[in-house]
C-alpha cells in the first residue's frame, strides 16, 4: 500500500502573533462547529480516492488546533480512522498552545487517539514572549509539557524561536537549557523571519531590534551543540529529536511522500500534483472542497524537489534512492551543481548519501536555488 | 523669389521654440486645430519629452500679409544643443534670417548665445521676439535691454508675444516679412543646393533636405554630391507640409524642400555637402562638409547576452538616420560582446542610449564614458585611444594628451562659490567671470573633457538647485599625466570597470568607485575585497563581508510551492548577473560607477 500523510488545518487562534503568516482567524467562535463539520465532510468525501493508501501520519496544525474543543478534534480524527486505513504505528500529532490545554483536554485527546503533541513555546523568557505577542508565559509552557507527559503522550515536541527582537544569545541559551530538562522527545528551533504582510515586517522598531546574521548563526550553532549534547539528534535543518522520535509526518514532506490536506487552504501532494483547498472560510464551511490547482510537477521538477527537500535532512539524499525514483544517475542530472558545491564546501559526499555540510546548512538556499 | 522667406528659430530649451513654431503653422491656416498635434515639428517621442529638437525639421507655410501679398515661409527647425553644433550651423546656412525667442521672465541664456553667434556668423538677420509675456514674472523691458546689451542688436521693436495664448503671432509674421531678406541667387545658373539634414525612410531611402541656392532641382535629373563624390538620379522632389511631404516637379532657386534618389546610406548625404548636376557641376561648392568627429565614447552591451544581434540591428538602424553615430564591435571579459560607440557629446550619448532602450526595447549596460586621448609611445607612434583596455604599458609612454574644453556656466550669483569649487575639483582652470545681469553670472573655465563626462552635469545641477546651465566646446588637446585606474573584485581585474584618469584624481576616484561597488556587490559565501589600483599599486579598498546566512527555517507541506518560487526568483536574479571569477556581479554594479557624485 502507498504510504499517505494527512494534514488537518485548523485556522483559528486566540490572538494573532505579529510574525505569523499562516492562515488563521481570531475569535470566530460561531464558526468552530460548522468548520469541524465541514472538515469531517471533506475527509469522508475523499476517502474513496485513497483506498490503496495506508495513512502513516496525521498532523493537526494551524492556527491553533487546540482552540477547538478536544471533542471536535476527536471527531475529526475519528472520521479519518473510520474511512481510511491507518497504520498500526501511525504518528498522530496536534499542535497546541500551552495556554489552551488542561488535564481534561489532554485526556480527551489521548482517548481520541492522538499520541504526539507539539507546543508552540517559542521562548522561556516572558519579556520576549510578550514582545512577540504570545499569550502564554514560561511557567505555563513548562506546566503544559508536564501535563502532556502525565496524560501519556509518547512524543512531545516544543518549538523554540531564535533571532527574536531584543533576544541575546544568552537569552536563547537559557531557553534551550530549560527545554532540554523537560520530558520532551523533540525540539524544533526556528529563526524568526519577517514575512511580507505580517505586522512585524512593517514594525521598524522590532525589525531594528532583531539580531544580525552573525548573532543569528551563533544562536543556531549553540542550539545544535547543546541539543546534541543532551541526546537530541539533529536530523533536519531546524529539527532535533531523540533516537526513534523524529517527526515522521514532517519527514514525509522532505521525502516527497504523498499527503492530502483537509481544511482551509490546506495543501496536498498527490501523484506529482500540488493543489490546495479554498482559503475562503465561508466557502469552505458551505462545502467547497474543490482542489485548487497549484502545479503539475514535471519529471525535471520532481528531481529538483527530491534534492532540495531531501537535502534539508541532515542525512541528505541517497543516490541509489534517486536512481530508483527517476531511472537516472544523479550525477547525470545535477553533476555540475554537485561538483560546484562539493568543491566550495557546502555539500559533502557520504556514500551513498549526499548531504549539506554544517556551513551548507547556513547557506542552504544558495545550494537549493541552483537545483531549481 | 521675392516672396520667399527662409528662417529658423533660435531659443533656449523651454523658452517656447516649439510652441511658437506650432502657433505659426496653425495661424497660417495649414492645419485645423484638430490636426495640430502638440508641437508638430518635434516628431520623436524623445524630442517631445525632453522639449528638445534632435533632428532638423522643416515646414513650408503660406502667409497672406497685410500688404495683400502671399508669402512662402520656410521654417527650418534646428537642433538646439551644442552637441549638434555643426548640424545647427548647416541648418542656419540654409536661411536668411533667424527668430530669436527669448523668455520674457528668464532672459537670454548661455546656450541661446552660442546659436545666435552661429547665426550671425552665417550672416543671418536676427529677429528678436519676446515670448511668454503672459507670465506674472514677465519683464519685457528688462529682457529687451538685456538683448541689446549682450547681443548688440536692436530689440526695441521686438514683437511681444505669448505663443501659448496666441497673442502677437501676426506681428511675428509681419516682422519676418519685413526684416528677413528674400533669397538671392542665379535662377538660371548651374544647380547648387545645400544639404542641411537627411532622414532615412525604409521605402524611399534617404530623404535629403536641401536649400536651393542657384538653379533648379528637377525630378529625373542626374545629380552629384560634391563632398562624397556620389552620383544619383533624382526620383522625387517636394516641399514640406506640416507633418508630411508634398511632391512637386522641381525646387527653384531660393526654395527649401527635399528629394529622394534611392540612396541607401545617409553617410552619402552629410549636412553641409553640395548638390549639383552631373552634366554641369558647380565650380562654387559650399565650404565643404565636416565629418562629425566623436568626442565621447562608451561601450554598450546588452544586459541579456542573447540580445547581441538585436543590439547590432538597432545600431545599424540608428546610424541610417544619424551619420554622426560611430560604433564597432568590442569584447569584454566581464560584459561579453558589445559595441564601442562614439558620440558627438554627452547629450548625444544619452539620446542614443535612450532610443536603444525605448525604441528597440533593449536593456543595456554601458561603460563609463571616455574621451579620445593621444598617446605618444617610445616606438615613435602616436595612438588615439578611448577604450581603457587599449592603454599602453606606462613605461612605453613618452607623452600623453587629453582633450580640453571651454566650459561656460551661467548661474545665479549665489551659487558661484559652490560651482567654482566643483570646477576647481575637476582640474578646471578659471578663465573669466562676468555678470550678465546683477544677479546672474557667467563663469568660463578651461576643463579637461574627461572631468565633465562623468557626472559633472549632475553635480552642477544638484549644487545649484538646478539653476546653473552649462555648455562646452572643444578647444584642443593639452599634455597631461594620465593613468589607468583598474578595479579588482576578489583580486580579479574587471575590464569594464577600468578608467583613464588624471594621476592626481586616481586615489579619489578609486576610493569613490570601491565605495559604490561595496553597496552593489552581493555578499557571497566568502569575503570579497574590492580594490582600485594603478599599475600594481592599490589605492583604495573596501571589503564585502561573507554571507553568514541564507536559509529557509521552515519548509513543510504548505510551504513547498511558495518557497520554490522564492528559490526560482533567487536563481533568476543570479542568471542576470555577470560572473567575474567566482563572484557574481549585478548589472547595477556597472551602472553605479557612472554616478560617483551621488550618495
Amino acid at each position: 500500500m502507498m504510504p499517505l500523510s494527512i494534514y488537518i488545518h485548523i485556522p483559528f487562534c486566540v490572538t494573532k502573533c505579529g510574525y505569523c503568516d499562516f492562515l488563521s482567524f481570531c475569535g470566530r467562535l460561531e464558526a468552530h462547529e460548522p468548520y469541524a463539520e465541514a472538515i469531517i465532510a471533506d475527509i469522508a468525501a475523499c476517502a474513496k480516492d485513497f483506498t490503496g493508501h495506508e495513512v502513516v501520519t496525521v498532523f493537526f496544525g494551524g492556527g491553533t488546533p487546540t482552540v477547538l474543543a478536544a471533542g471536535q478534534l476527536g471527531r475529526i480524527l475519528g472520521t479519518i480512522m473510520d474511512n481510511y486505513t491507518l497504520a498500526d504505528d501511525a504518528s498522530i500529532t496536534t499542535e497546541a498552545n500551552p495556554d489552551t490545554i488542561d488535564d481534561a483536554y489532554l485526556t480527551v485527546l489521548r482517548h481520541a487517539g492522538f499520541n504526539r503533541i507539539s507546543f508552540g513555546v517559542q521562548s522561556f523568557n516572558d519579556d520576549l514572549l510578550a514582545k512577540i505577542g504570545r499569550i502564554h508565559n514560561a511557567e505555563k509552557a513548562v506546566r503544559a509539557v508536564h501535563l502532556a507527559a502525565r496524560a501519556g503522550f509518547d512524543d512531545i515536541n516544543i518549538d523554540l524561536m531564535f533571532a527574536l527582537p531584543h533576544q541575546s544569545i544568552s537569552d536563547f541559551e537559557q531557553s534551550v537549557d530549560v527545554a532540554v530538562k523537560l520530558p520532551v522527545t523533540h525540539i524544533s528551533c526556528y529563526a524568526l523571519s519577517a514575512e511580507d504582510g505580517t505586522p512585524l515586517a512593517t514594525n521598524k522598531d522590532l525589525l531594528r531590534a532583531m539580531p544580525d546574521d552573525t548573532a543569528d548563526r551563533a544562536m543556531y550553532h549553540l542550539a545544535a551543540q547543546k541539543l546534541s549534547a543532551h541526546g537530541f539528534e539533529h536530523y533536519e535543518i531546524s529539527n532535533w529529536g531523540r533516537p526513534g522520535r523524529h517527526c515522521n509526518h514532517n519527514i514525509g514532506y522532505w521525502t516527497r511522500r504523498e499527503y492530502i490536506g483537509f481544511g482551509l487552504g490546506a495543501h496536498s501532494l498527490v501523484q506529482d500534483r500540488r493543489f490546495c483547498r479554498t482559503t475562503n472560510l465561508e466557502d469552505y464551511i458551505k462545502g467547497n472542497f474543490f482542489p485548487i490547482h497549484l502545479e503539475d510537477i514535471t519529471h525535471q521538477a520532481a528531481m529538483a524537489e527530491f534534492v532540495i527537500l531531501g537535502l534539508r535532512l541532515v542525512r541528505g539524499i541517497d543516490v541509489n534512492n534517486f536512481r530508483q525514483c527517476f531511472g537516472q544517475n544523479i550525477e547525470h542530472v545535477f553533476g555540475h551543481q554537485l561538483e560546484k558545491f562539493v568543491k566550495n564546501g557546502l555539500l559533502a559526499i557520504d556514500s551513498p548519501n549526499i548531504k549539506l555540510t554544517k556551513h551548507g546548512r547556513d547557506l542552504s538556499n544558495a545550494v537549493f536555488a541552483d537545483f531549481i | 523669389m521675392q516672396n520667399i522667406r527662409n528662417f529658423s528659430i533660435i531659443a533656449h530649451i523651454d523658452h517656447g521654440k516649439s510652441t511658437l513654431a506650432d502657433r505659426l503653422i496653425q495661424n497660417s491656416g495649414l492645419l485645423t486645430e484638430r490636426e495640430m498635434q502638440d508641437q508638430v515639428l518635434d516628431n520623436m517621442d524623445l524630442e517631445r519629452e525632453r522639449g528638445i529638437t534632435i533632428k532638423a525639421q522643416a515646414v513650408r507655410l503660406i502667409y497672406r500679409a497685410k500688404d495683400g501679398q502671399e508669402y512662402v515661409l520656410n521654417l527650418i527647425d534646428t537642433p538646439g544643443h551644442v552637441d549638434f553644433n555643426y548640424e545647427v550651423s548647416r541648418s542656419l546656412a540654409a536661411c536668411e534670417g533667424a527668430i530669436l525667442v527669448v523668455d520674457a521672465a528668464q532672459g537670454v541664456e548661455a546656450q541661446t548665445l552660442a546659436n545666435v553667434y552661429l547665426a550671425i556668423d552665417e550672416g543671418l538677420e536676427i529677429v528678436p521676439v519676446i515670448n511668454k509675456i503672459d507670465l506674472p514674472a514677465a519683464d519685457p523691458p528688462r529682457v529687451i535691454k538685456q538683448i541689446e546689451d549682450i547681443i548688440g542688436i536692436v530689440a526695441s521693436d521686438a514683437p511681444l508675444i505669448s505663443a501659448k495664448t496666441g497673442v502677437g503671432i501676426e506681428d511675428v509674421f509681419e516682422k519676418i516679412i519685413k526684416d528677413v531678406p528674400p533669397p538671392s541667387g542665379d535662377a538660371n545658373g548651374t544647380l547648387r543646393a545645400l544639404i542641411f539634414d537627411s532622414l532615412f525612410d525604409s521605402y524611399k531611402g534617404v530623404i535629403v533636405f536641401v536649400r536651393v541656392f542657384d538653379g533648379v532641382l528637377k525630378k529625373g535629373e542626374k545629380i552629384r554630391f560634391v563632398g562624397s563624390a556620389k552620383d544619383y538620379e533624382v526620383v522625387e522632389v517636394g516641399m514640406f507640409a506640416p507633418g508630411n511631404f508634398i511632391p512637386t516637379d522641381q525646387l527653384t532657386t531660393g526654395e527649401v524642400g527635399y528629394f529622394t534618389a534611392s540612396i541607401k546610406n545617409v553617410a552619402d548625404t552629410l549636412p553641409g555637402d553640395t548638390v549639383t548636376t552631373t552634366h554641369n557641376p558647380t565650380d562654387r561648392p559650399f565650404p565643404g562638409y565636416k565629418k562629425a568627429t566623436p568626442m565621447v565614447f562608451s561601450s554598450i552591451f546588452p544586459a541579456d547576452r542573447s540580445r547581441y544581434t538585436d543590439l547590432r540591428d538597432a545600431l545599424d538602424k540608428l546610424v541610417l538616420n544619424d551619420a554622426s553615430l560611430f560604433f564597432e564591435p568590442v569584447t569584454s571579459v566581464a560584459l561579453g560582446f558589445g559595441f564601442n560607440c562614439g558620440f558627438l557629446g554627452l547629450l548625444h550619448l544619452e539620446i542614443i542610449q535612450e532610443r536603444l532602450e525605448r525604441e528597440y526595447n533593449l536593456d543595456l549596460v554601458c561603460t563609463a564614458p571616455s574621451v579620445v586621448y593621444k598617446i605618444y609611445t617610445t616606438d615613435g607612434q602616436n595612438k588615439e585611444i578611448s577604450n581603457p583596455a587599449d592603454f599602453p604599458d606606462p613605461t612605453l609612454i613618452v607623452k600623453m594628451e587629453e582633450p580640453i574644453v571651454k566650459a561656460e556656466i551661467i548661474l545665479p550669483s549665489g551659487y558661484i562659490g559652490a560651482i567654482m569649487e566643483i570646477c576647481q575639483g575637476r582640474r578646471g582652470v578659471f578663465v573669466s567671470m562676468d555678470y550678465i545681469e546683477a544677479d546672474r553670472a557667467r563663469l568660463i573655465y578651461e576643463m579637461p573633457l574627461n572631468e565633465i563626462i562623468y557626472d559633472f552635469f549632475d553635480a552642477l545641477k544638484s549644487r545649484s538647485q538646478g539653476y546653473a546651465s552649462f555648455d562646452y566646446e572643444l578647444t584642443g588637446y593639452k599634455e597631461s599625466a594620465l593613468v589607468k585606474l583598474d578595479t579588482y573584485i576578489n583580486r580579479e581585474v574587471v575590464d569594464a570597470l577600468s578608467f583613464i584618469v588624471h594621476k592626481d584624481s586616481a586615489i579619489e576616484r578609486g576610493r569613490k568607485i570601491v565605495e559604490k561597488l561595496k553597496k552593489e556587490v552581493p555578499r557571497h559565501q566568502f569575503e570579497i575585497p574590492i580594490q582600485a589600483g594603478v599599475g600594481s599599486k592599490i589605492v583604495a579598498r573596501e571589503t564585502v563581508s561573507a554571507l553568514r546566512k541564507d536559509v529557509l527555517s521552515r519548509c513543510y507541506g504548505g510551504d513547498v510551492t511558495r518557497k520554490k518560487k522564492l528559490l526560482e526568483k533567487q536563481k533568476e536574479g543570479k542568471k542576470r548577473m555577470r560572473q567575474i571569477g567566482s563572484v557574481e556581479l549585478p548589472q547595477s554594479a556597472f551602472l553605479s560607477v557612472l554616478k560617483l557624485d551621488e550618495d
